[in-house]
């Protein structure tokens, strides 16, 4: 091995000339992240796992707090109008950007404007900026906005689809240079970044209230959990996102290292086709009776490793209105058997299944395959196979009548179900394999109902239709598995499809 | 000489364009990007809207042929993802991959030529089993298990180097020799049987009678006539990881050309994709048309 060491020394110094050593801030902290960001402008978001960095770099009005709730950020307080459509909001005063200048309701009315220029191709801007007709500036820190049409579930969605941006500064310095250089009002201010190699952050000591403990965080993108695993064994991350279930335990045992383990809003389950006019599907019976078939509690034990845990509903009970009054559909493969007999379902065919390849959801294709296992067991032939997400996520959209079940996962960015609701549920909706006409009626008006216990009621009602007469085959919610080290103090943000690093120490 | 080069340079430029009348079509085979950058959220028009703003609304052969007039303008696009011109993405990483391939490429030629010629003269003995059995395993042995278990053995239990990233020359052992490894060992073996054959061809048997020392035949005589197969496989491996090497750069977080591209593919980033094989595809040629070069010098018969 010695001959390895030693051609390795020449090997790096002959490179040496490449290279630069790092400078090494106090009290800095590294974590090993598995993706990177794309663009770093926050009207530019184009994918869910890009908010691990806006979520600490910028804020809206209202966000989620360390717990998972609902939680004024830039605003202290708001006022709805009896009709829904005007929201009046107090704004926090004293609050800076990361520039040192001062925040205010012109910010507010600006970041409104920007998130829905055509310029700027925002890909989110239809999800809330787009739903508000305007932003009027009523004093300082009051701003009201007007909506063409109820909107309830706005205030949950402020977080992540209306971030804050600075007026002056964009004005200053331009689009383009803002976009690579972002400024917001977030615990962290942007240092710099390496695109597939790193994000430079440093606490950002003017926040209002959640000043880290930390001066320097650096993410590190390493794409191979392997590797993150190592990383965090050495010391080289002080925090390693995403470890695989089936090492958590392995790597815990290190004396050094601690399993963070974080309820998600990431839930699994089999779609159900109901679409075709002759698909055996349509019987509710023949649904039902899919979920007794499967074994759910088993697979959490052995193909989860534990870090799952058994829904109602696909959805996290945290969810408004998911906290419905049923149990988790039992493994019964009797029933299962009697309910398919008593429909009449069609044994002889086989059903064709498709599921996500690995590496982008924790155990996608073993959760797929064991399933498929399990429905073998009560007599239904399936045969699956496994694609890429581009192409499962063009199958998904495609509806493609020759498929008649499918492995999805889906994340709520917060606890409004109304992001995915109407468009995976609702017959026509851009996911939706479905075809419960009562659901989508509720479902069109659940927007509308302005106040919350209403709304939590209403939704309520949704997701226990959901389970009695069910489009899918519900299976459970995901935890996040993290490491840290020891001596690092972290809390992520719970029940939220990202940590974050607001409460973070080093000691 | 000049004529040649001057051919070989047309020539290049021919294979460019074929080239990239290939990475436009199979890009486009790979799906449609919109729905990979909308999200799940996304209404009808604003997918609609994302089309038209990237142009793909259009004809392919519109399409195309603004393509090839802007590469000819020294434009590859933008990237879809990141917004920024795609070239300098791609350039961006250059500097990591050419770092990578060159010290992984000097390493594996520093181990591999040596032995190589030692098992060729020293036929039967214990060196040439020995790199026998180095060519065999070398180049059986999957590329992320050896990162792995050189990062578990000299990083997490030795602590010797660090697992992963790019910074100091330290980050640059266990990927180089992960990454040489495999060509070290094609090397070791290309080197043995091509002096091997050099060794009983007749003009060294021709010097050994003359009584010329062995060392000057076989270093100054043998290795220069062994060496046109060799570094024709260089130049092919070399220009294999130019385009990235994919496995080694994941597992060692290394910030170079493969993994962009990866991302990008799976992302239907065409103009990244198109940027990132254009500018492997140019090098390759250039390194081609280098070796056809080096050719004439190592064998003065090769004269164009």
């Amino acid at each position: 091995m010695k001959w390895m060491l030693r051609a390795g020394a020449v090997a790096a110094l002959t490179a040496s000339f490449f290279l630069a050593l790092p400078a090494q801030a106090e009290s800095q902290v590294t974590a090993a992240i598995g993706i990177d960001v794309t663009s770093t402008d926050p009207h530019k978001i184009s994918g869910g796992g890009e908010y691990l960095f806006f979520s600490n770099v910028f804020e809206g009005l209202y966000g989620h707090d360390l717990k998972g709730d609902l939680a004024p950020q830039l605003a202290t307080s708001y006022e709805a109008s009896a009709d829904g459509l005007v929201y009046t909001f107090k704004l926090r005063e004293g609050v800076k950007f990361h520039n040192g200048e001062d925040f205010g309701a012109d910010d507010v009315r600006f970041s409104w404007q920007r998130s829905n220029d055509p310029e700027i191709k925002n890909p989110r801007a239809s999800i809330v900026t787009k739903k508000i007709e305007d932003v009027v500036i009523v004093d300082d820190h009051t701003v009201a906005f007007h909506l063409p049409e109820p909107n309830a579930s706005m205030i949950e969605n402020l977080g992540e689809f209306f971030m804050i941006v600075p007026k002056d500064h964009i004005e200053e310095v331009g689009n383009d240079h803002f976009s690579k250089n972002p400024v917001g009002t977030g615990p962290y201010k942007f240092l710099g970044r390496s695109i597939n190699e790193k994000i430079e952050l440093a606490a950002h000591e003017q926040h209002w209230g959640r000043v880290p403990g930390v001066d320097r965080l650096t993410l590190r993108i390493v794409p191979d959990a392997q590797t993150r695993i190592a990383m965090i064994r050495t010391g080289e991350a002080d925090i390693a996102l995403n470890v695989p279930p089936h090492q958590a335990k392995q790597v815990g045992a290190d004396p050094n290292i601690d399993i963070v383990v974080n309820p998600s809003f990431q839930n699994y389950f089999i779609n159900i086709n109901m679409l075709p006019e002759d698909s055996p599907f349509r019987d509710a019976r023949v649904r039902q009776a899919l979920n007794y078939a499967v074994d759910k509690k088993t697979l959490i034990d052995r193909v989860m490793f534990g870090y799952a845990t058994q829904s109602t509903a696909p959805c996290n009970r945290n969810v408004i209105g998911c906290d419905i009054d049923r149990e988790p559909y039992p493994y019964d493969p009797e029933k299962a058997k009697a309910l398919l007999e008593e429909a009449g379902f069609d044994f002889s065919k086989t059903y064709n299944t498709f599921g996500l390849a690995p590496g982008r959801a924790p155990q996608s294709k073993e959760v797929a395959e064991a399933t498929m296992f399990y429905l073998n067991q009560v007599g239904i032939k399936t045969s699956v196979e496994f694609l890429e997400y581009g192409a499962w996520l063009a199958r998904l959209r495609g509806k493609d009548p020759e498929f008649a079940l499918f492995w999805q996962n889906w994340t709520d960015y917060n606890a409004d179900p109304m992001g995915r609701l109407p468009r995976g549920i609702t017959k026509g909706g851009t996911y939706s394999w479905s075809d419960l006409p009562e659901v989508d009626q509720l479902i069109a008006k659940a927007d509308a109902i302005t106040d919350p216990d209403a709304r939590r009621e209403h939704l309520n009602k949704i997701f226990t239709m959901l389970y009695d007469d069910p489009p899918w085959i519900i299976l459970w919610t995901t935890d996040e598995v993290h490491a840290k080290r020891t001596n690092i103090d972290w809390q992520p943000r719970a029940n939220v499809s990202w940590p974050v690093f607001w409460k973070l120490s080093k000691n | 000489m000049f004529t040649y080069i001057m051919r070989r340079l047309g020539q290049t430029i021919v294979t460019a364009l074929f080239v990239s009348v290939i990475v436009f079509s199979l890009a486009r085979l790979t799906g449609d990007p919109t729905i990979l950058i909308v999200p799940t959220e996304a209404t009808e028009e604003d997918i609609q809207f994302f089309r038209q703003q990237l142009g793909l609304d259009r004809p392919l052969y519109a399409q195309y042929w603004s393509f090839l007039t802007n590469v000819l303008q020294g434009d590859m696009g933008i990237s879809f993802r990141y917004r920024e011109p795609a070239l300098d993405l791609v350039l961006s990483r250059l500097p990591a991959t050419l770092e990578l391939a060159v010290i992984s490429m000097l390493l594996a030629t520093l181990i591999a030529v040596p032995i190589g010629v030692l098992a060729a003269v020293k036929r039967g003995s214990m060196i040439d089993t020995g790199t026998r059995w180095f060519a065999t395993i070398g180049q059986s042995t999957p590329t992320f298990w050896l990162g792995l278990m050189l990062i578990l053995v000299f990083s997490v239990d030795l602590g010797l180097f660090p697992t992963s990233g790019r910074g100091t020359i330290w980050h640059l052992v266990l990927p180089a020799i992960t990454l040489g490894w495999y060509s070290a060992a094609a090397i070791a073996r290309l080197t043995r049987s091509s002096m091997l054959e050099v060794m009983e061809s007749d003009f060294v048997k021709f010097e050994r009678l003359s009584g010329l020392p062995e060392r000057v035949i076989v270093l100054r005589h043998a290795l220069r006539n062994a060496a046109i197969p060799i570094i024709t496989y260089m130049a092919l491996q070399f220009g294999v990881l130019l385009s990235g090497a994919v496995v080694t750069e994941r597992v060692f977080a290394w910030p170079g050309i493969g993994q962009t591209v990866v991302a990008a593919i799976s992302m239907r980033d065409y103009p990244v994709i198109q940027a990132a094989v254009m500018v492997t595809a140019i090098l390759f040629l250039l390194l081609n048309l280098l070796v056809d070069l080096l050719y004439s010098w190592l064998d003065p018969r090769i004269r164009y």
